[in-house]
């Protein structure tokens, strides 16, 4: 807006921006597990998917929503491979991003008892690691949580039902 | 008297690879930008935007305060039409 766009394009561009930011989260991690010339594959193959042509120029929530979801899938994996208290941090802010951005967002959560497919399972300080990536795991979904409450610092928290049924009025009554 | 055939300069695979990551950067870039003023408005983004609008328009703490007042200022600009 304050470079002079219009209102829609301003919003499309948040799309734009989380959609090329996806577009580097999947090619990275793409060459992560599967090597340089996957990642390239997988970040060539992404500018030319329909679905990702069309949502990343329309400015709707699902762009968004779908950086928060890759990356923590990302975090996710290397958490359970390293389990460190930075990936744990970050994989929390990006539950507490996406959680805040739309309910779909709620499926990085779901994921989680997949990443147990790629935690070193030996029994090598099986224990240390176990309660460091556990512990991870628990810090991460605090965060989410945490952000889930911001919305009590809104006055139309304590009657939310109605307060949702008012918008909903107010936007298709001037549609 | 047979010419000496000159080497084959091949390009190592860390230059592909990087070419090929900045194509596909490039490629991303331009081909939205073409896009991203030629898709009709949607329902729900036009929405956004006016809300978008209201809030550029209400800087400071009036951008985040989700009272009753604030929400029916979200479609200030729209009860004219």
């Amino acid at each position: 807006m304050e470079l002079g766009l219009e209102p829609v394009t301003a919003v499309r561009f948040v799309s734009f921006t989380a959609s090329a930011l996806t577009l580097a989260v999947v090619a990275t991690f793409a060459a992560r597990l599967f090597g340089d010339w996957a990642g390239l594959m997988a970040g060539a193959l992404y500018p030319l998917l329909p679905f990702t042509v069309l949502y990343s120029v329309l400015g709707l929530y699902d762009p968004l929503a779908t950086l928060f979801i890759t990356t923590a899938m990302a975090l996710q994996y290397e958490h359970a491979r390293q389990p460190r208290l930075d990936l744990a941090l970050l994989l929390g802010l990006t539950f507490a991003g996406g959680v805040l951005t739309k309910l779909t967002a709620y499926s990085a959560l779901y994921l989680l008892p997949v990443s147990a497919l790629a935690f070193d399972w030996s029994r090598a300080a099986l224990p240390r690691r176990l309660f460091t990536w556990l512990g991870g795991l628990t810090l991460a979904l605090l965060l989410a949580f945490v952000a889930t409450r911001i919305i009590l610092l809104s006055e139309l928290a304590d009657d939310l039902a109605t307060a949702r049924q008012q918008l909903a009025q107010n936007t298709l009554g001037r549609l | 008297m047979r010419a000496t055939p000159r080497p084959i300069k091949r390009l190592g695979s860390g230059r592909v690879l990087a070419f090929g990551y900045v194509a596909v950067g490039i490629t991303f870039v331009v081909t939205r930008l073409l896009l991203i003023w030629r898709f009709p408005p949607h329902m729900d983004e036009a929405t956004f935007a006016q809300w978008t609008l209201n809030g550029y328009e209400q800087q400071g703490p009036a951008l985040f305060q989700a009272s009753p007042a604030a929400s029916s200022r979200c479609f200030r600009g729209w009860a004219s039409h």
